[in-house]
């Protein structure tokens, strides 16, 4: 794999994070994290929808009429997302009753979307489908990240497996409900965000404008 | 000290050795002595008046709620452990005993020092907490601590039941100042009150320690309704068989948080806050009226619920509705800041609290959330006047900016037709492909889902079973539940009971009156599931049942013992209850309550009761009797009304009463 | 009609699709800087979710559910695979029918509204409102109520969330959160305010 292909599959995860740096995708970073086994269904789900929905785009990025764009890439995806849905109902039949509605969501995921639009349709099928690949890692990346938060401390347990013991059950961990809770995972992306801007200040953007502060307290003395 | 102060300042100054613990400094100083200079950016824009004195008056409003909680929290203490009887043994115990005050509710002194034992923890915890985050963020910030965390620990501590847990008193306070405040900036930068979102967070957070019965008075094991939740099941009349008059809950004589019983006092605070001018005469009007017209129009439209018909005065005195209204709607950072806005905001608040009292059974309160729902708006309530003003002002149209948009490039409509044509093709091949080969296997789990349940609710597993010879047991029959009779044609294993339960083919609307289990419409048709021994005959009998709890349809199974009136189990697999309270229907130790129960008397008459009472077992009632769920009233209320509605002859009744004549 | 009203109180507040549902959260966090352009997103949702579930509630009626092509002769066929694939479809051509209807009748709202349209095909919530439809079964006049009131309710938490931003502006954020990161914190903060619906039985 050259170094061009390595950067293109690695630099979402971090560096240019689809949900962190390009707001995309964020409806499902909150509704699927509150347990860990629907995180990860999510997780791969995704990554092989993007990645296989960008490299289709691109195989026939030069036959598609700009005006009718949209509705053929929303074909192509939504086709791969039935497709997922149909096979994750055979195979993983609990888990896609809890993803319910949100499978189908994929399709109007905006990273599938936004990849296609942003890089598939510029680009040849190889890229794109790494392209498609690492957008996916990097949003794996973040959702395993809350959602291991969210259920071990919102139910002491991962993947559904007790890790703290819980008051009732004689234990002393008393589970904090905001986090199945799905506004608990805006304050988690949010401060997630803080702590790689902190760790990577390139990230930072800059305040509209600032407050010019007439006198500042250090001077007064 | 002063001259001390003085003395060290240079040090503290840019350039000084100790230049970074500036904010600290400042602190002590301006807290001991008064400021160097007045507020450079005061805590909203439009008024000049130095913060700190703000920040005072609030306090000298609050007196009078602190006061009482003191009094009231002992009170209500005293008066709880002289019905149990003495038998609680903490620190405080031995503390008033050594200072020899006791415990006798009539005496004011004993009474308050009690309460104030129960409030000073509390109050010392968020403000060392809270000042911690606060010295933090100023002096890794470089800025001047703020007071305003004064009053914030003083409002958040007396929302609070007295019996909490230190260690949650401080994460909500940590969530509050840090999240609700810090990141913005600091006092008057923020958009919520940072109180109130500490006390949001803990209601959801930790909702067994915030709400029910249990916390509001400060002795273990005591459980003393507060007198909205008795108003919520049996309304005016609920609350006064309890026990509570209206001037009792004037004064503020009940149990409840620490400073929001008492209305006299927080009144007697708004009217301070009115007269200095710190509160907004508009905010807190508003919000009286606001309720006010709420409870009346509810009043007139009138119905079965006990909240609709209480009357404006009672709505005024309970819960923490005069609290909120005084000192935290008129925050001055979070509320609406133009007088129009204002006056929206408060009639916002006060209506939507008496909405949810009367419509949310969820909440027994509203009037905190409703605030923090009020905050949010402010900004946008101020905007509309602000906008509404300039256009009355100026009169004139405000051109929209014309943005160019790329035009379409043209593509020949063959091409067009064929791609979306050829792409359209391969797209549903695909898709249709899937979707037929996957399908008997997607059935196939359906069944064993389904199966799954009724095998792990039979208790064929725990008599040593393999899931194969469990599931060789189970006769699956569809029943037509107006007649009883088992019918032919229906396949048990892939009929979908929720979705039967909506279909207007085969099912029918229920009246409001027989709608216990608030399911609105019943299936026609339903699956059970019959046990059956080696030579065929009935062993147990496995009845679906749902009905609706406080958030969620819930969706289980009972399985009725060879009697059919003992309960081999109820186990629910499908529900959204609150985690922690209502969720606790999947506890295993709830659940094994539940057998060996029975669930008919002799004359074959249906006879459940989940209970809050404690159950006394020896009285023959006691075999029909569950507990409640700690906490979770409406999710027990729930279960206990749909096995009566499935018992009933709307449900199974004629179905149970077939197998019965069948087997004499 | 009592029904119809409800249902539009809760579709506006109760079930919010921004703030319970979460959904069209990527536009409602980049589009919510200012609060005229998110009045102008909010309007070009309230229409084309008027629009959009009546239309998919006629074609989930008709063509897409358990035993809905008897008109035609097919009682046993069941396209419920399809489904997805035809309501987005939907969403893709009405917007499209739109802009250009826009484009060439009424320009004047095209220009306001015309860079937010093609937003709005990748905007969760639409596609989410035309999926409740189809779980909860509604019926025609139901669905034009439960189109109009979470199209309603979307656009009034995108104005607020506008409102509350612009007042940020004041405020003085660390440098890691700046923007996007209080963005998230801002709707956590909000969404806790709305809790205050969850529940409400009308």
């Amino acid at each position: 794999m050259s170094y061009e292909h390595r950067k293109i599959l690695f630099e979402p995860i971090v560096d240019n994070n689809p949900v962190i740096l390009q707001v995309l995708g964020i409806c499902s970073a909150l509704a699927v994290t509150s347990k860990l086994s629907t995180t990860v269904t999510m997780c791969i789900a995704l990554t092989v929808v993007t990645a296989l929905s960008n490299a289709a785009i691109s195989v026939i990025r030069n036959h598609i009429p700009s005006s009718i764009r949209i509705i053929v890439q929303m074909t192509i995806i939504s086709s791969l997302v039935i497709v997922t849905d149909q096979f994750l109902k055979a195979y993983a039949f609990t888990i896609s009753k809890e993803l319910s509605v949100f499978v189908g969501l994929i399709i109007t995921n905006c990273i599938v979307m936004g990849r296609a639009e942003a890089y598939a349709m510029k680009h040849p099928p190889l890229p794109s489908f790494l392209d498609g690949l690492g957008n996916g890692l990097g949003y794996s990346a973040l959702l395993l990240v809350i959602g291991t938060i969210r259920e071990l401390l919102g139910s002491g347990s991962l993947f559904g497996y007790p890790i703290l013991l819980l008051e009732r059950d004689g234990g002393w961990y008393v589970p904090n409900g905001l986090l199945l809770l799905p506004p608990s995972a805006f304050f988690l992306i949010g401060l997630i965000i803080w702590v790689v801007r902190s760790w990577k200040p390139a990230q930072v953007e800059q305040p509209e404008f600032r407050i010019y502060h007439a006198h500042r307290p250090e001077v007064a003395s | 000290m002063k001259r001390y102060l003085d003395r060290l300042r240079p040090l503290f100054a840019k350039g000084g050795r100790y230049e970074k613990y500036y904010p600290i400094f400042e602190m002590v100083d301006v807290f001991l002595y008064s400021t160097p200079e007045t507020t450079h950016n005061a805590p909203h824009v439009r008024d000049g008046i130095d913060l700190k004195r703000l920040m005072m008056y609030v306090v000298v409003a609050l007196t009078p709620c602190i006061l009482w909680s003191w009094f009231n929290t002992g009170y209500q203490a005293n008066l709880a452990l002289a019905t149990m009887g003495m038998a609680k043994a903490d620190w405080r115990y031995d503390l008033l005993a050594a200072l020899q005050i006791g415990f006798d509710a009539g005496s004011i002194l004993d009474n308050t020092v009690h309460g104030f034992l129960y409030f000073l923890p509390i109050y010392l915890t968020t403000l060392v907490v809270g000042g911690v985050w606060e010295v933090v963020f100023s002096t890794v910030r470089r800025k001047e601590i703020n007071e305003g965390f004064l009053v914030t620990s003083m409002l958040f501590t007396l929302t609070l039941p007295p019996d909490m847990p230190l260690w949650m008193v401080a994460v909500g306070i940590s969530f509050g100042v840090v999240l609700g405040k810090e990141i913005f900036g600091g006092t008057g930068k923020n958009f919520l009150n940072p109180a109130l979102t500490a006390r949001a967070f803990l209601f959801f957070a930790y909702p067994a320690e915030m709400s029910g019965d249990r916390v509001w008075v400060a002795v273990d094991g005591y459980s003393g309704a507060t007198a909205l939740s008795l108003g919520k099941v049996g309304g005016v009349e609920g609350i006064t068989s309890g026990g509570i008059t209206w001037w009792n809950a004037f004064i503020g004589l009940m149990p409840g948080s620490m400073g929001e019983t008492s209305t006299l006092a927080c009144l007697l605070g708004a009217a301070f806050l009115i007269y200095t001018r710190v509160g907004s005469w508009r905010i807190i009007l508003g919000v009286f009226l606001g309720m006010v017209r709420a409870s009346l129009l509810f009043n007139v439209v009138g119905s079965d619920n006990p909240m609709v018909a209480m009357p404006w005065y009672w709505h005024l005195v309970l819960g923490g509705f005069a609290f909120g209204m005084t000192f935290m709607a008129t925050d001055p950072v979070s509320a609406a800041m133009t007088s129009a806005g204002r006056w929206v905001f408060g009639i916002l608040i006060g209506a939507m609290t008496v909405l949810i009292r009367v419509a949310n059974p969820a909440f027994p309160e509203g009037v905190m959330l409703t605030i923090l729902f009020a905050n949010v708006f402010a900004p946008l309530i101020d905007y509309a006047v602000i906008q509404l003003n300039i256009r009355r002002r100026l009169r004139r149209h405000v051109r929209l900016n014309q943005i160019p948009l790329y035009p379409l490039r043209r593509v020949s409509a063959s091409r067009t037709l064929l791609v979306t044509f050829v792409v359209c093709l391969v797209c549903s091949v695909v898709v249709a492909g899937a979707a037929v080969l996957l399908r008997p296997i997607q059935e196939s789990n359906q069944k064993a889902d389904l199966i799954r349940n009724v095998i792990a609710v039979s208790g064929l597993l725990k008599e040593g079973l393999t899931e194969q010879q469990a599931l060789q047991r189970i006769d699956a029959r569809m029943v037509e539940l107006a007649t009883g009779d088992e019918t032919q044609g229906i396949d048990p294993d892939t009929f979908n009971i929720a979705k039967a339960g909506k279909d207007p083919v085969i099912s029918t609307a229920l009246t409001r009156q027989d709608d216990v289990a608030q399911i609105r419409r019943e299936p026609r048709y339903l699956p059970v599931y019959r046990i059956v021994g080696d030579n065929g005959d009935l062993k147990k009998l496995i009845l679906p049942v749902y009905g609706y709890g406080l958030w969620s349809t819930m969706y289980g199974f009972l399985a009725l013992e060879e009697d059919l009136r003992t309960v081999q189990g109820l186990q629910f697999y499908q529900h959204a209850e609150t985690p922690g309270l209502g969720g606790e229907i999947d506890n295993p130790k709830w659940r094994a309550q539940w057998r060996g129960k029975v669930v008919f008397d002799d004359k074959w008459r249906v006879q459940v009761e989940v209970t809050k009472v404690e159950i006394d077992y020896s009285t023959p009632e006691a075999q029909y009797q569950v507990d409640a769920l700690a906490g979770a009233t409406i999710t027990s209320r729930g279960v206990e009304n749909l096995l009566k509605f499935w018992l009933s002859d709307k449900g199974y009744g004629p179905y149970l009463a077939r197998l019965r004549r069948e087997r004499s | 009609m009592t029904e119809l009203i409800n249902l539009f109180i809760k579709a506006v507040f109760v079930e919010n699709l921004a703030l319970t549902f979460f959904l069209g959260m990527c536009t409602f966090l980049a589009v919510s800087k200012q609060i005229a352009t998110a009045l102008g997103l909010g309007i070009a949702v309230v229409v084309v979710q008027t629009l959009t579930v009546p239309i998919n509630n006629v074609i989930y009626q008709f063509l897409i559910r358990d035993g809905a092509l008897k008109w035609a002769g097919l009682s046993e066929m069941n396209l419920n695979f399809l489904g997805l694939i035809s309501y987005i479809s939907v969403i893709a051509a009405v917007v499209q029918v739109l802009e250009m209807f826009l484009d060439r009748h009424v320009p004047s709202l095209y220009n306001s509204l015309g860079i937010f349209l093609p937003l709005i095909t990748v905007n969760c919530a639409i596609l989410g409102g035309s999926l409740f439809m189809v779980e909860r079964d509604y019926t025609f006049s139901e669905s034009v109520t439960y189109g109009v009131g979470s199209g309603f309710g979307w656009a009034l938490a995108i104005v607020a969330m506008a409102g509350v931003r612009e007042k940020l502006k004041y405020s003085d954020i660390p440098a890691g959160l700046q923007g996007l990161g209080v963005a998230f914190i801002t709707a956590g903060l909000m969404a806790l305010g709305f809790m205050a619906f969850s529940g409400i039985q009308l």
